[in-house]
């Protein structure tokens, strides 16, 4: 490493800060890939933390990764609360059946106790791991589901968009619990390692819902979830689109906002780029089909529109790369960025004139 | 009776859209069904409210959805009044497209049921009856196609992994000596447009109205080469 090249952390704070580090940061998100690259199936790998971290810790050195991920499922927290998991062999896990059914179940339910939910225990195992193979050089990232977003699983997606819609009153029980769930298990990843979180809400997103829903239910959720964390914390909109509500996000006391491939990075950058770190927004399903010089001119795209006077960090706007994505098109990613993310982005004004 | 003579105007036509989109976007169901009650007089047949207002309501709306400008609660919400009340106010829609064709609709491999409702509801607002075999799974599906060999087969997928899988059904179809088209839809081939064309599917719809297109579409060429 140059004498002047910094570490993935302080690269990763300096952006944060909304100034300029020596490159764009990069964060590549496998999770899934880990099984293959540590050679079990699926269902074992989720379930050892030790194979999750060690994975981690080779992808990171193998793309030049800016972060190490802590995530395993967007099912676990489903999981916690006593929801069936179906494994697969070459893709996340999925949430079974939702376990409520109507407003009547939400007083039958309590929020789990991490430690007694070994899908948990095991996650705050694996980020304690990569806390210490990272050794204060790069930052560990732990995921929560938003308490609005948890019900597509719990209540199902048709159910929870109709009590929204129809008698959104009848729902506040269930974000009460899923609420007091989601403080405590956000700071139970910082405690045990995560340096930052993630706080998915994909239907937070104006692709689901419409902004002045975001405005009156979200954004006020989100407030206070975000006041109670101890740490960091990312508000993550899932590839949904949340341009028209980023300034609402803004005022959540979130840490940055990872956006869509459908939102205008350059648009999303002019309005909340001086008070917000953005992230994103490749597209992870059409990263299947990506050759080297769509994939460089992708990354160059992202960087020309986000990248100058800081406050970007490159990632897909999914929050998880596709199992079948080639290995190679994550090569050309961070060999691109390498090449185009250099600090000062001198080539970004003529590229911009190209266009 | 001859419909062309009894059609409103497009200007009436297009006031009623208006007034109609408005009131769903309003989720104001009471106003969303006095303004149907008054275009079933206005227009000759059950057939033409859905298909004069209807069904291009439902398909602007989809198609701002596709465009950013409308949520999928509002989608989900103005397909769920407009089903509920033409089951309310107009007859049955078995009896209302003659033959019907066997179009069987599915969700492969998931639980999550939101796309395959909205597209099964926007089928039948457009008049045109389906088979729901629900959830399946690749194996359930090929044998329940050798059984009861649908004319079309729509699969709503949200996973890729499931959307890659669609291959598997094609492969099953084909071995079979079974031609059944296979259109698709979902997220995986709304976010990865190259997507349908790799798994052996016919088409993809990349919303419920273009389902119905496609379906409609599918239905004119068969009835054609009949």
């Amino acid at each position: 490493m140059p004498s002047d090249e910094m570490t993935s952390l302080q690269r990763v704070l300096t952006t944060l800060s909304l100034k300029e580090p020596d490159r764009v940061p990069l964060f590549l998100l496998p999770t899934t890939q880990g099984a293959a690259e540590m050679g079990v199936p699926l269902k074992d790998y989720f379930r050892a933390p030790g194979l999750m971290a060690e994975a981690q810790v080779r992808f990171r050195e193998r793309y030049r990764n800016d972060c190490l991920y802590g995530f395993t499922y967007a099912a676990a927290e489903f999981e916690a609360f006593g929801g069936d998991i179906i494994f697969y062999d070459r893709a996340p896990p999925n949430a079974g059946a939702p376990f409520l059914h109507t407003p009547d179940d939400f007083a039958r339910l309590a929020a789990p106790q991490i430690e007694d939910c070994p899908v948990l225990c095991r996650t705050l195992e694996f980020q304690a791991q990569l806390r210490r193979a990272a050794n204060g050089n790069a930052p560990v990232i732990g995921v929560v589901m938003s308490p609005t977003s948890l019900p597509v699983m719990q209540l199902g997606f048709p159910e929870y968009l109709r009590l929204l819609m129809e008698q959104p009153d009848s729902l506040t029980p269930l974000f009460e619990i899923n609420e007091e769930f989601c403080v405590s298990w956000a700071n139970a990843q910082l405690a045990a390692g995560a340096d930052a979180l993630v706080y998915y809400d994909p239907v937070g997103s104006c692709t689901v819902i419409e902004p002045a829903h975001y405005r009156r239910l979200n954004a006020p959720i989100a407030k206070r979830v975000m006041a109670r964390i101890k740490g960091p914390a990312v508000t993550h909109f899932a590839s949904g689109r949340s341009f028209a509500i980023l300034p609402d996000v803004a005022e959540t006391g979130t840490g940055g906002v990872v956006v869509s491939g459908d939102d205008d990075l350059a648009a999303v950058k002019a309005a909340v780029g001086n008070r917000l770190p953005i992230f994103g927004n490749l597209n992870g399903l059409a990263m299947r089909h990506w050759d080297a010089e769509i994939t460089e001119l992708q990354v160059k795209n992202a960087i020309a529109a986000a990248g100058v006077g800081g406050g970007f960090i490159l990632t897909d706007h999914h929050g998880e790369i596709p199992f079948d994505v080639p290995e190679r098109v994550l090569i050309w990613i961070s060999e691109s960025v390498e090449r185009w993310g250099r600090y000062p982005l001198t080539w970004v004004d003529a590229w911009r004139e190209q266009q | 009776m001859n419909h062309q003579q009894n059609k409103p105007d497009q200007a009436k036509i297009a006031a009623l859209q208006q007034a109609y989109k408005s009131a769903l976007l309003s989720v104001d169901k009471a106003r969303a069904e006095k303004i149907l009650r008054d275009a079933s007089v206005m227009f000759a047949s059950p057939l033409e409210v859905a298909e004069l207002c209807l069904a291009p309501v439902l398909e602007q709306m989809g198609e701002a959805w596709e465009n950013g400008h409308l949520a999928l609660s509002q989608i989900y919400m103005a397909s769920r009044i407009s089903e509920e009340l033409m089951e309310r106010i107009l007859p049955p829609f078995q009896e209302m497209r003659g033959e019907a064709p066997r179009i069987a609709l599915m969700l492969l491999e998931d639980h999550h049921m939101l796309g395959k409702r909205l597209v099964q509801s926007a089928l039948r607002l457009a008049g045109i009856p389906v088979l729901d075999w629900q959830r399946v799974t690749v194996e359930e599906l090929i044998a329940r196609a050798i059984r009861e060999r649908p004319d079309l087969i729509l699969i709503s997928t949200l996973m890729l992994r499931a959307a890659l899988h669609v291959r598997d059904v094609r492969k099953g179809l084909d071995s079979a000596g079974l031609a059944i088209p296979i259109y698709v839809g979902g997220a995986p081939f709304r976010l990865d447009p190259l997507l349908w064309q790799e798994v052996g599917a016919s088409a993809m719809g990349a919303n419920a109205t273009e389902a119905i297109r496609l379906v409609l579409g599918f239905l004119e060429h068969r009835h054609a080469v009949r």
